[in-house]
């Protein structure tokens, strides 16, 4: 391997008992503990920075992919007044240029990028073995390129930022872009280019122009450029003629009028593949700030002259003079890629969804669940809802002050197109779902979605979304119980075959035979009212809770669409200690059958309880009461169980007396753990073996009770007849 | 157990070594749990001469140089052991150093790592391992990625002169490290830390220094087990063997939850007497 040359760091050696800043008295005695370490020499700076230099092992194999021997020497610049993280430099003469490496204004020694996060962090959990040990790792991995994650940039991090600047994700050489200043903290400019104006925020005084170049399998950027010469020679190996490119657009922005007091910013892209095969490119890119305006910029690149009275003469064959470019200082600005729906996914760990959502609701946890869903780049979104936002609606939804008196709707589909950058991400119709005035934008996007998301904690709104119309899409319903502390989620499937109307029967139908759930339904603390109206009660929900059920519930639906079978499904939060405990309800299968004007709906379970009592009974008949619900606008009976015979029925082998033994208290307990949603819709009894499923006289005359009952109160009669081999009859009107 | 035939045959044997020739002979005569490297005519000769065996019955359990060891193959086990030591000789009086087992192991990675395993040869018997080699033809027999080198860092295993501060290696030894090496290989002494004085025991300063040499110019190290990682503090060397890296000594310490959680601390606390 030869003679192994180093660069000699240019500070005054000292004896090591000289150190006095504890971060590098403490590495001293680590590197001397280390058995993968041997001590060299201390250095001391004038300013009061100090240095070590060591040895390191290399756990490497023999064969790697980028040239880090088996021994390495470094050297650590501790800073005097320790606010920015030691500098780690490789030391060997010919160390490689590899990523991760700190773009300093030097390109050698070689400085090594160890962490990517802050100072201030790492300083929470400094050890200096811990620091030596990365110094270490670094190496290793940088042995066999396992450094870098697959997303990481190829061009080495800047030092010496005097800002920041929020660049388009998307931003074209031939684009104008507008700058404007958001903030300047601690003298760093902080700066939002944008493709469109937005004149009520604060122009900045400076021209923008953006320059691309040719896709590269490594980085050209070896150190912080400082100057237009610097910046053009890095820039010549990525096949940018930077003079000739920035002359171009220094004559546009003059022949366009633009203010040449103005100063230049400087956007480069760098496309960058991983290797020669890939097609995987990223962009990285750079931004910097000229010292000068664009007046003298344009001297210095000899594109125009100065005449003695001020006039700016046009130079017709440029020559511009090494001397001059490197008078064009810049500095470096760190940019930031708007953000956008690949990286909202990519945060949040889940892959891109344009699925087409229609969200109905826009309240208090529909806007949060809808700004979730935004927040991770997720569906393309029609909002539906009426409602103005009022003060105390801030209370729990995921708006601002500002937003009372403003459309719902609206501005949860604006915001949500801002975070995105998307213009279409989100759209809206201010409309009452359940009486639209335009029925057809209503229907137009329902047809068009891919699912219909229902917020609207309105039973109405489900039942109207539960109708099989052109609308193919599955409804998915989230709501939360009136104390807040249960989210439910009633989801169809795929192919609509559970809908939602019966799904929430089968939700009922849990509730009253499950204890677990006891007080679900439960109305909570009594209302607070939010203007004189009748209606205008608000209901007591933290907002603790609320934002938990968002987050459950915005979860749940990433996961829901991606299923084909339906779903019911309960979250209680415990306040005591705030677990969430899930409880899942089994989907049981169903039969929608038409009779008379009737559509009835009941569970299939039934059928096989009833035939049981049935044959237990045998020779005698019995009976029972069934429990269940109406759509009265949609004409359909739900059933969703049964009462067995009570103890003081009377069974005979040709007639049945029902009794009425605890069966006040049962359909009570029922109607109240289900607020009135379940209850009596009517009888049942069995007939003999063959004996036909048809009313028999006295079943008339019962069918005829049951519609006095139920009449009274304007509900159809229902009359069960169970037979044989679990064969039935409803019989109705 | 691996043993070379010699140890079944020696006589006035002590103790350690008593203790091993009891127990290979023991295994030999049950037939399993025994590989014997090489097989000379006394060999034979004993087995005939016991009650309970023959040396028919036990022929398989015999491996020659020049051979690869049976049971393992680079595509079953994922590595195979080529045999270079012991050879038969029968004019030559039994040397236990020289007799001593010495293979290359070869593994199944992308890259074919190489092992050989010097044991405690001397120069002579390296001398004969390449002439035979070479004479056979089979010189990547060897060659090697990580060299276990013979008899504690001596300096007889490479030549008969120790040389003042370097020791010149015969010349098929010298081949077979300055040419058979591969890059970035690395050469281990099972030894005691290398003494900056001269020293008759080994290990000798003197062979160390061609040993760094060799390993300088392949882009490689030397590496001497007590002196790994700490003369202080040494631990057992790890070689990972991959597809791609090839051998990689392991110099990574355990995390304190493991170095700290698996030992007992000392006593603590205000002791009285």
């Amino acid at each position: 391997m030869g003679k192994v040359n180093y660069i000699n760091l240019k500070p005054e050696q000292i004896d090591p008992g000289l150190l006095t800043l504890p971060k590098a008295i403490q590495c001293y005695l680590a590197i001397n503990q280390n058995p993968f370490f041997s001590f060299v020499k201390c250095l001391k700076a004038e300013g009061g920075n100090e240095f070590i230099v060591f040895d390191t092992e290399v756990e490497r194999g023999q064969y790697v992919l980028n040239d880090i021997r088996f021994s390495e020497r470094i050297g650590i610049e501790f800073q005097a007044d320790d606010e920015n993280i030691p500098w780690v430099y490789a030391l060997r003469e010919d160390f490689p240029f590899v990523m991760h490496l700190n773009s300093r204004e030097f390109s050698k020694p070689r400085c090594l990028c160890l962490y990517d996060e802050t100072y201030d962090d790492l300083k929470l959990k400094w050890t200096p073995v811990a620091f030596l040990n990365r110094i270490r790792e670094w190496l290793a991995k940088t042995a066999t390129n396992e450094l870098h994650p697959e997303d990481q940039p190829l061009e080495p991090l800047l030092i010496g930022s005097s800002g920041n600047v929020i660049i388009p994700s998307n931003v074209n050489d031939d684009d104008k872009l507008f700058l404007y200043l958001k903030s300047k903290v601690n003298n760093k400019y902080n700066l939002i280019a944008s493709k469109a104006e937005q004149k009520e925020l604060h122009g900045f005084s400076c021209h923008a122009i953006s320059l691309t170049g040719k896709p590269q399998v490594h980085g050209i950027i070896e150190k912080t450029p400082l100057n237009f010469y610097e910046l053009s020679s890095f820039l010549k190996k990525g096949q940018i003629d930077f003079v000739k490119e920035a002359s171009k657009k220094l004559k546009k922005i003059k022949e366009e009028g633009g203010d040449l007091e103005y100063n230049l910013l400087l956007i480069v892209r760098l496309p960058k593949t991983r290797d020669d095969q890939s097609d995987f490119v990223v962009n990285d890119y750079y931004t910097f700030l000229t010292n000068d305006n664009i007046g003298s910029i344009g001297e210095k690149l000899d594109i125009w002259q100065k005449s003695p009275d001020g006039i700016l003469g046009v130079v017709y064959t440029p020559n511009p003079q090494d001397d001059d470019l490197k008078n064009c200082g810049v500095s470096v600005l760190t940019p930031h890629t708007a953000f956008d729906r690949n990286k909202a996914a990519a945060f949040n760990d889940v892959e891109v969804s344009k699925i087409n959502i229609v969200q109905i609701g826009v309240g208090a946890l529909g806007s949060q669940i809808y700004m979730n869903m935004t927040r991770s780049g997720f569906g393309k979104w029609i909002l539906i809802d009426d409602d103005i936002l009022l003060p105390h609606n801030l209370a729990r939804h995921a708006f601002f002050g500002f937003n009372q008196g403003d459309l719902k709707c609206e501005w949860a589909a604006k915001m949500g197109n801002d975070i995105l950058h998307e213009e279409n991400h989100a759209k809206y119709l201010s409309e009452n779902f359940v009486n639209p005035r335009n029925s057809s934008a209503v229907l137009d996007a329902l047809s068009n979605a891919q699912v219909i998301l229902d917020t609207s904690a309105s039973i109405a709104v489900a039942r109207k979304l539960a109708e099989k119309d052109e609308a193919s899409a599955r409804r998915v319903s989230m709501f939360t119980n009136l104390t807040g502390k249960d989210l439910v989620v009633i989801a169809e499937d795929k192919y609509r075959i559970y809908t939602l109307d019966s799904l929430e029967m089968q939700y009922y139908g849990h509730l009253i035979n499950n204890g677990e759930l006891k007080g679900h339904l439960d109305s909570g603390k009594a209302a607070v009212r939010y203007t004189n109206s009748c209606r205008s009660l608000s209901s007591r929900i933290p907002q603790d809770f609320m934002a938990l059920h968002a987050s459950i519930a915005s979860r749940i639906l990433k996961k829901v669409v991606v299923k084909e079978e339906p779903l019911i499904g309960i979250w209680r939060i415990d306040d005591e200690n705030m677990n969430v405990k899930h409880h899942e309800i089994a989907i049981a299968s169903e039969t929608r059958l038409k009779q008379d004007e009737w559509e009835i709906v009941y569970m299939n379970a039934i059928i096989s309880k009833l035939s049981e009592a049935r044959i237990a009974k045998l020779p005698n008949e019995t009976g029972g009461v069934l429990v269940g619900s109406y759509d009265m606008h949609r004409k359909i009976i739900y059933v969703v169980d049964s009462i067995l015979s009570p103890k003081d029925s009377e069974e005979y082998p040709n007639s049945y007396l029902r009794g009425i033994e605890g069966v006040k208290e049962r359909l009570l307990a029922i109607e109240n753990q289900t607020v009135g949603n379940l209850s009596y819709v009517g009888e049942w009894h069995s007939h003999p073996d063959n004996c036909g499923l048809e009313k028999s006289e006295d079943d008339k005359k019962q069918f005829e009770w049951i519609d006095e009952q139920l009449s009274s109160v304007g509900l159809p009669p229902l009359m069960l007849i169970m037979g044989g081999n679990e064969k039935f009859k409803f019989h109705t009107h | 157990m691996w043993v070379p035939a010699a140890i079944l045959l020696e006589t006035n044997l002590k103790e350690d070594a008593q203790i091993l020739r009891a127990e290979a002979r023991h295994r030999l005569k049950k037939k399993e749990g025994i590989k014997v490297f090489s097989r000379p005519d006394q060999m034979k000769a004993w087995c005939d001469a016991q009650n309970d065996i023959s040396y028919d019955e036990v022929k398989h359990l015999f491996v020659d140089a020049g051979t690869l060891v049976p049971g393992f193959s680079k595509d079953g086990e994922g590595i195979e052991f080529f045999v270079h030591s012991p050879f038969v000789s029968k004019t030559k009086e039994i040397n236990r150093n020289d007799e001593a087992i010495v293979v290359q192991a070869t593994f199944n990675n992308n890259r074919e790592t190489k092992i050989i395993l010097g044991s405690d040869i001397s120069h002579k018997v390296w001398n004969d391992i390449v002439e035979v080699t070479k004479y056979k033809e089979n010189e990547e027999r060897l060659e090697w990625d990580l060299f276990n080198i013979s008899h504690h860092c001596s300096y007889l295993a490479l030549s008969e002169e120790k040389g003042d501060s370097e020791t010149i290696p015969d010349d098929k030894i010298k081949w077979m490290f300055e040419d058979q090496g591969h890059v970035a290989s690395t050469i281990i002494s099972t030894s005691n830390p290398i003494p900056t004085e001269n020293t008759d025991q080994p290990p000798h300063r003197q062979a160390a220094r061609y040993y760094e040499k060799v390993t300088d110019k392949l882009g490689g190290e030397f590496k001497v087990t007590m002196d790994h990682p700490s003369t202080k503090n040494p631990k057992p060397m790890v070689f990972t063997i991959k597809d791609d890296e090839g051998a990689k000594l392991v110099k990574t310490l355990a995390p304190p939850s493991i170095m700290i959680g698996s030992r007992k601390p000392p006593r603590a606390g205000y002791g009285e007497g």
